[in-house]
């Protein structure tokens, strides 16, 4: 697993950590984020249990564990959420926000191990790391794609953790930055037409973040925006007619003779 | 990873998967207890039939096998629940273990990006991650005397977890360890009655010798005890090799880290 500074003032650190090389094929590809501001730090989606010792062991290179202060999981799915179990054995104190319609559902995660869940109402919050004045704001992004999903945006950095909004389901080998926004159209096309559930859900949360106006936009799977390509991508998601999806619904129509065929069995 | 390790892992896995089919041979017995006890009620019926003092003789014999199956009764339900507890008790060993699996890679991973930035000619796998006294000494080791202060710490810490689920899965298999032994014991008392049950269907067959007529009724009341009691040996001797191959298991893994 690889892992590349984003951000570094000094004081205040971004790491993004993925494209492993030694990853099982039939493991989706992750993006980690790291945040550690004046010797605190943060995680956000820290990925599944099948990447965790990759991904503590790129922790490792920056920041000691014991502190970590907090995890966030942008939304329950297992690639960001199955191995928290983990993190929460090595530092028990880490504490963890996650939307709070998914408390306990991310609570099944546990494997005997309490996962100091905090739900983060609808409505967001604001997340101070340590005694820093560097806050996060975890921003809502409902039905982007999940029922109960926060992007978070650092000020400080002015990046924007995305989560699954602008992922590409990109090869192995393509660059940590997209380099050419309309070839990479074509990774990230088919995803938002099926994950995406609601336009008006994205519409509202693109309209969210041109107010914020992030030098980049960070997601968890496949390249990072910055400079003119946020904008494009905020305007591509904006034109996107998502929620209608009817590919395939022939496939998967009820089929009478086939139902009473398995009845029978 | 290193061999030790996967082995390590491997064994558990295994020791579990015995513990279950313990578990699920316990639960078959049930079943057989029942064969037995309609068996000895279809004995006692035959034998109200006679009206002799042979047929009374018949009766007191088959109405102590009967009772067979109710003196198992509550070994049969204390086998269960030990046998569901060891399992348990596995259960949470394997669940530790995985644990121990992940922090272990990434040790491992640690230390060899460690040694290969020190262009060491050393790697993990020459550090026996299982060796208590290896983990706790670990981060102070000579191949690590220049790393950075956070490389030592978190070096430390992942140490100190591993040496607590290693200490954690002792625990637990000790106690495995010791329902076993307390399982087999009861498997003792289970034969015993196996071996009582065939002796009365000696003496059903004796008695019923000296019958004029129903002697083949009896004789085949007894063919299916012995047929039973053999069910019954073959699944407690499943078990009890079961047991035995877990216990030696276990009797390994708890040496491999003392």
């Amino acid at each position: 697993m690889k892992s590349e500074v984003l951000f570094d003032d000094g004081t205040h650190k971004w790491v993004v950590l993925g494209r492993d090389p030694d990853k099982k094929e039939e493991i989706i590809d992750t993006n980690e984020y790291l945040i550690v501001s004046e010797e605190q730090a943060v995680i956000l989606d820290p990925g599944g249990i099948e990447v965790f010792p990759q991904v503590l062991t790129e922790v490792t290179r920056h920041v000691s564990t014991d502190k970590i202060q907090a995890i966030v999981a942008s939304h329950q799915d297992p690639d960001i959420a199955s191995s928290l179990s983990m993190w929460l054995g090595l530092s028990p104190n880490i504490k963890v926000y996650c939307p709070w319609v998914w408390t306990t559902f991310i609570a099944h995660f546990g494997l005997g191990v309490d996962l100091n869940l905090t739900g983060v109402p609808d409505e967001g919050i604001e997340l101070t790391i340590g005694s820093t004045q560097n806050n996060l704001y975890l921003v809502p992004a409902h039905y982007c794609h999940s029922s109960g999903n926060f992007s978070v945006y650092d000020p400080k950095a002015d990046i924007l953790f995305s989560g699954d909004i602008g992922v590409g389901l990109v090869p192995a080998d393509t660059s940590l930055f997209v380099d050419d926004f309309d070839k990479h159209i074509k990774y990230m096309e088919k995803f938002h037409l099926r994950w995406m559930p609601s336009s008006a859900a994205l519409k509202a949360w693109v309209k969210r973040v041109r107010l914020i106006n992030p030098s980049m936009i960070c997601p968890q799977h496949g390249s990072i925006f910055r400079g003119d390509d946020v904008k494009r991508l905020l305007d591509w998601l904006d034109g996107l007619d998502v929620g209608k999806w009817d590919m395939g619904l022939e496939a998967t129509d009820v089929n009478k003779s086939q139902w009473m065929k398995w009845k029978k069995r | 990873m290193s061999a030790v390790i996967d082995k390590y892992i491997s064994d558990i896995t295994q020791v579990f998967s015995l513990a279950v089919d313990v578990l699920n041979g316990a639960r078959s017995l049930k079943g057989i207890s029942l064969d037995l006890k309609l068996l000895a009620i279809n004995g006692i019926v035959q034998a109200s039939k006679i009206g002799t003092n042979q047929g009374q003789s018949l009766i007191t014999l088959s109405g102590f096998l009967s009772d067979l199956p109710v003196q198992i009764e509550p070994e049969l339900v204390d086998l269960e629940q030990t046998a569901s507890i060891f399992s348990l008790q596995l259960t949470d060993c394997s669940t530790a273990v995985r644990r121990f699996l992940k922090y272990s890679e990434a040790l491992s991973q640690m230390i060899n990006r460690l040694l290969r930035d020190r262009r060491s000619t050393y790697n993990a796998s020459d550090f026996n991650l299982l060796d208590v006294r290896v983990l706790a000494r670990l981060h102070l080791d000579n191949a690590f005397t220049d790393i950075s202060e956070i490389d030592r710490e978190n070096l430390k810490t992942l140490a100190q977890r591993n040496i607590e689920i290693i200490a954690l899965a002792n625990n637990l298999l000790f106690e495995a360890h010791n329902l076993m032994t307390r399982t087999a014991k009861k498997l003792d008392s289970i034969k015993r009655n196996g071996f009582i049950a065939n002796y009365m269907g000696s003496n059903i067959l004796i008695e019923s010798s000296y019958l004029s007529s129903d002697q083949k009724s009896f004789s085949g009341l007894v063919e299916n005890i012995k047929d039973i009691v053999k069910v019954l040996d073959e699944q407690l001797y499943a078990i009890s090799d079961s047991l035995s191959k877990g216990d030696n298991m276990i009797t390994t893994l708890i040496k491999v880290r003392n």
